[in-house]
Protein backbone atom coordinates (compact mmCIF):
# COMPACT_ATOMS: atom_id res chain seq x y z
CA UNK A 1 0.00 0.00 0.00
CA UNK A 2 1.61 3.22 -0.97
CA UNK A 3 0.60 7.00 -0.06
CA UNK A 4 1.58 9.85 -2.86
CA UNK A 5 1.85 12.57 -0.71
CA UNK A 6 5.45 13.52 -1.29
CA UNK A 7 6.28 17.07 -3.46
CA UNK A 8 8.55 15.80 -6.18
CA UNK A 9 11.68 16.96 -6.44
CA UNK A 10 11.84 18.25 -2.57
CA UNK A 11 14.54 16.35 -0.54
CA UNK A 12 11.89 14.39 1.53
CA UNK A 13 12.19 10.34 1.35
CA UNK A 14 9.87 8.78 -0.54
CA UNK A 15 7.30 6.81 1.83
CA UNK A 16 4.95 5.54 -1.79
CA UNK A 17 6.00 2.19 -0.58
CA UNK A 18 5.04 2.18 2.81
CA UNK A 19 2.38 -0.36 3.62
CA UNK A 20 -0.61 -0.39 6.62
CA UNK A 21 -2.76 -2.43 8.36
CA UNK A 22 -4.65 -1.97 11.79
CA UNK A 23 -6.81 -4.51 13.97
CA UNK A 24 -8.36 -4.31 17.00
CA UNK A 25 -9.78 -6.05 19.78
CA UNK A 26 -13.42 -4.50 19.70
CA UNK A 27 -15.96 -7.12 19.52
CA UNK A 28 -17.68 -5.94 16.49
CA UNK A 29 -15.49 -6.13 13.19
CA UNK A 30 -13.95 -2.66 12.57
CA UNK A 31 -14.02 -0.89 8.95
CA UNK A 32 -10.30 -0.02 8.43
CA UNK A 33 -9.26 2.47 5.85
CA UNK A 34 -5.82 4.12 4.13
CA UNK A 35 -6.68 8.03 3.43
CA UNK A 36 -4.96 8.17 -0.06
CA UNK A 37 -5.06 12.05 -1.71
CA UNK A 38 -4.87 11.28 -5.30
CA UNK A 39 -2.27 12.68 -7.66
CA UNK A 40 -1.82 13.86 -10.89
CA UNK A 41 -2.19 10.94 -13.58
CA UNK A 42 -3.88 8.84 -10.75
CA UNK A 43 -7.21 6.62 -11.61
CA UNK A 44 -9.38 4.40 -9.71
CA UNK A 45 -7.86 1.14 -11.29
CA UNK A 46 -4.18 2.21 -11.29
CA UNK A 47 -4.94 2.85 -7.45
CA UNK A 48 -6.74 -0.38 -7.20
CA UNK A 49 -3.49 -1.95 -8.73
CA UNK A 50 -0.80 -0.76 -6.54
CA UNK A 51 -3.10 -1.05 -3.71
CA UNK A 52 -4.50 -4.46 -4.18
CA UNK A 53 -2.46 -5.96 -6.92
CA UNK A 54 -5.54 -6.00 -9.22
CA UNK A 55 -6.87 -3.30 -11.52
CA UNK A 56 -10.70 -4.66 -11.41
CA UNK A 57 -10.67 -3.93 -7.93
CA UNK A 58 -11.37 0.14 -8.64
CA UNK A 59 -15.11 -0.58 -7.47
CA UNK A 60 -14.31 -1.40 -4.24
CA UNK A 61 -12.36 1.72 -3.96
CA UNK A 62 -15.03 3.78 -5.74
CA UNK A 63 -17.97 2.41 -3.12
CA UNK A 64 -16.17 3.54 -0.15
CA UNK A 65 -15.83 6.47 -1.51
CA UNK A 66 -19.10 7.41 -3.28
CA UNK A 67 -19.85 10.77 -1.09
CA UNK A 68 -16.63 12.22 -2.71
CA UNK A 69 -16.29 10.58 -5.97
CA UNK A 70 -19.45 10.76 -8.30
CA UNK A 71 -18.29 9.69 -11.37
CA UNK A 72 -15.49 7.32 -11.19
CA UNK A 73 -13.62 8.62 -14.26
CA UNK A 74 -13.43 11.56 -12.47
CA UNK A 75 -11.23 12.41 -9.84
CA UNK A 76 -8.74 15.17 -8.83
CA UNK A 77 -5.43 15.60 -7.58
CA UNK A 78 -5.48 16.93 -4.26
CA UNK A 79 -8.72 14.79 -3.66
CA UNK A 80 -8.54 12.79 -0.36
CA UNK A 81 -10.12 9.93 -0.83
CA UNK A 82 -11.03 6.20 1.48
CA UNK A 83 -9.14 2.73 0.40
CA UNK A 84 -10.53 0.27 2.46
CA UNK A 85 -7.97 -2.30 4.19
CA UNK B 1 -94.11 -27.19 76.88
CA UNK B 2 -91.80 -29.42 78.19
CA UNK B 3 -91.28 -31.48 74.94
CA UNK B 4 -90.32 -27.94 73.44
CA UNK B 5 -87.53 -26.83 76.13
CA UNK B 6 -86.22 -30.47 76.09
CA UNK B 7 -85.76 -30.43 72.19
CA UNK B 8 -84.90 -26.41 72.40
CA UNK B 9 -81.65 -28.00 74.54
CA UNK B 10 -81.42 -30.91 72.53
CA UNK B 11 -80.07 -28.69 69.10
CA UNK B 12 -78.65 -26.21 71.61
CA UNK B 13 -76.43 -29.14 72.43
CA UNK B 14 -75.91 -30.32 68.71
CA UNK B 15 -75.13 -26.72 67.55
CA UNK B 16 -72.81 -26.48 70.34
CA UNK B 17 -70.77 -30.05 69.37
CA UNK B 18 -70.74 -29.13 66.18
CA UNK B 19 -69.61 -26.03 66.29
CA UNK B 20 -66.53 -27.16 68.80
CA UNK B 21 -66.38 -30.29 66.21
CA UNK B 22 -65.65 -27.68 63.04
CA UNK B 23 -61.74 -27.52 62.43
CA UNK B 24 -60.98 -24.10 62.31
CA UNK B 25 -59.22 -23.37 59.07
CA UNK B 26 -55.51 -22.97 59.20
CA UNK B 27 -54.50 -19.30 59.83
CA UNK B 28 -53.23 -17.58 56.69
CA UNK B 29 -49.23 -18.00 55.95
CA UNK B 30 -46.89 -15.15 57.21
CA UNK B 31 -46.13 -12.84 54.90
CA UNK B 32 -42.95 -13.23 53.64
CA UNK B 33 -40.55 -11.18 54.70
CA UNK B 34 -39.63 -8.32 52.32
CA UNK B 35 -36.69 -9.15 50.06
CA UNK B 36 -34.49 -6.70 49.62
CA UNK B 37 -33.70 -6.05 45.99
CA UNK B 38 -30.34 -4.67 45.02
CA UNK B 39 -31.25 -1.62 42.27
CA UNK B 40 -30.07 -2.59 38.57
CA UNK B 41 -26.91 -1.31 37.76
CA UNK B 42 -27.02 2.32 35.61
CA UNK B 43 -26.21 1.70 32.40
CA UNK B 44 -23.86 4.48 31.66
CA UNK B 45 -22.27 4.75 28.28
CA UNK B 46 -18.75 6.32 29.06
CA UNK B 47 -17.95 8.66 26.04
CA UNK B 48 -14.70 6.83 24.22
CA UNK B 49 -11.23 8.26 25.24
CA UNK B 50 -8.20 7.36 24.78
CA UNK B 51 -6.27 6.22 27.41
CA UNK B 52 -2.59 5.52 26.28
CA UNK B 53 -0.76 4.71 22.72
CA UNK B 54 2.29 2.49 22.89
CA UNK B 55 4.80 2.19 20.59
CA UNK B 56 6.81 -0.94 19.77
CA UNK B 57 7.70 -3.45 16.67
CA UNK B 58 5.98 -6.41 18.01
CA UNK B 59 2.75 -6.81 19.67
CA UNK B 60 0.83 -9.92 21.02
CA UNK B 61 -2.60 -11.63 20.35
CA UNK B 62 -4.25 -9.24 22.31
CA UNK B 63 -2.63 -6.41 20.30
CA UNK B 64 -0.87 -4.79 22.92
CA UNK B 65 2.95 -3.92 22.41
CA UNK B 66 4.69 -6.64 23.71
CA UNK B 67 8.17 -4.67 24.56
CA UNK B 68 7.45 -0.44 24.45
CA UNK B 69 10.32 1.27 22.22
CA UNK B 70 10.88 4.58 20.59
CA UNK B 71 13.87 3.66 18.45
CA UNK B 72 13.42 1.60 15.74
CA UNK B 73 15.75 -0.05 13.00
CA UNK B 74 15.14 0.32 9.40
CA UNK B 75 13.80 -3.04 8.98
CA UNK B 76 11.16 -2.79 11.60
CA UNK B 77 7.61 -3.18 10.85
CA UNK B 78 5.94 -0.32 13.70
CA UNK B 79 3.38 -0.60 15.40
CA UNK B 80 1.44 1.73 17.80
CA UNK B 81 -0.79 0.31 20.32
CA UNK B 82 -4.05 2.38 21.05
CA UNK B 83 -5.97 1.58 24.71
CA UNK B 84 -9.70 3.21 24.56
CA UNK B 85 -12.27 3.24 27.37
CA UNK B 86 -15.81 3.70 26.98
CA UNK B 87 -18.13 2.67 24.35
CA UNK B 88 -20.21 3.82 21.46
CA UNK B 89 -18.99 4.23 17.89
CA UNK B 90 -15.50 5.93 17.12
CA UNK B 91 -13.31 6.76 14.32
CA UNK B 92 -9.37 6.29 15.58
CA UNK B 93 -7.04 7.54 13.24
CA UNK B 94 -3.31 7.08 13.33
CA UNK B 95 -1.51 9.51 11.10
CA UNK B 96 2.11 9.10 10.81
CA UNK B 97 4.85 11.62 9.86
CA UNK B 98 8.30 11.99 8.82
CA UNK B 99 9.89 15.51 10.10
CA UNK B 100 13.70 16.58 8.92
CA UNK B 101 14.48 20.40 9.76
CA UNK B 102 11.01 22.19 9.94
CA UNK B 103 9.64 20.28 6.73
CA UNK B 104 6.99 17.71 7.38
CA UNK B 105 6.52 14.29 5.43
CA UNK B 106 3.30 12.11 5.16
CA UNK B 107 3.82 8.96 5.92
CA UNK B 108 0.28 7.19 6.09
CA UNK B 109 -3.01 7.69 7.71
CA UNK B 110 -4.94 4.84 8.19
CA UNK B 111 -8.04 4.90 10.43
CA UNK B 112 -10.62 2.60 11.81
CA UNK B 113 -14.32 2.97 12.60
CA UNK B 114 -15.23 0.92 15.57
CA UNK B 115 -18.28 0.11 17.49
CA UNK B 116 -16.66 -0.25 21.07
CA UNK B 117 -18.06 -1.75 24.58
CA UNK B 118 -15.47 -1.31 27.02
CA UNK B 119 -12.16 -1.09 26.89
CA UNK B 120 -10.57 -2.13 23.65
CA UNK B 121 -7.15 -1.96 22.12
CA UNK B 122 -6.37 -0.97 18.70
CA UNK B 123 -2.87 -0.99 16.91
CA UNK B 124 -2.18 0.39 13.88
CA UNK B 125 1.41 -0.66 11.86
CA UNK B 126 3.60 0.61 9.01
CA UNK B 127 6.72 -1.20 6.98
CA UNK B 128 8.42 -0.11 4.28
CA UNK B 129 9.98 -2.86 1.88
CA UNK B 130 13.04 -0.42 1.09
CA UNK B 131 13.64 0.20 4.68
CA UNK B 132 12.63 3.13 6.83
CA UNK B 133 14.91 6.35 5.99
CA UNK B 134 16.67 6.96 9.02
CA UNK B 135 15.41 10.16 11.24
CA UNK B 136 12.69 12.01 13.06
CA UNK B 137 9.05 10.59 12.65
CA UNK B 138 5.98 10.95 14.30
CA UNK B 139 2.23 9.06 15.09
CA UNK B 140 -0.19 11.40 16.02
CA UNK B 141 -3.50 9.54 16.96
CA UNK B 142 -7.15 11.16 16.38
CA UNK B 143 -10.31 10.53 18.26
CA UNK B 144 -12.96 11.22 15.99
CA UNK B 145 -11.44 13.95 14.05
CA UNK B 146 -9.92 15.16 17.32
CA UNK B 147 -6.19 14.73 18.41
CA UNK B 148 -5.91 13.21 21.55
CA UNK B 149 -2.05 12.90 21.21
CA UNK B 150 1.21 11.88 19.57
CA UNK B 151 4.57 10.18 20.18
CA UNK B 152 7.40 11.08 18.38
CA UNK B 153 9.94 8.24 17.65
CA UNK B 154 13.04 7.77 15.83
CA UNK B 155 14.91 5.08 13.22
CA UNK B 156 18.23 4.72 13.35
Amino acid sequence: MSIGNNNPGDDMPDFSDVASGASSTAAEPAVTFKTYTIVAGDSLSKIAKREYGNANDWPKIFEANKDEIKDPNKIFPGQKIKIPL
Amino acid sequence: MKLVSQVTVVVATLFALVGCAKKEAPPPPPAPAPVAVAPAPDVVNVPVSVKQVVLGNQIGADKKVTAPATSFAPADTIYAAVDTIGSGKAAVKAAWTFHKGDKTAQVNETTQELTLAGPTTSEFHISKPGGWPAGDYQVEIFLNGASVGSQKFSVK
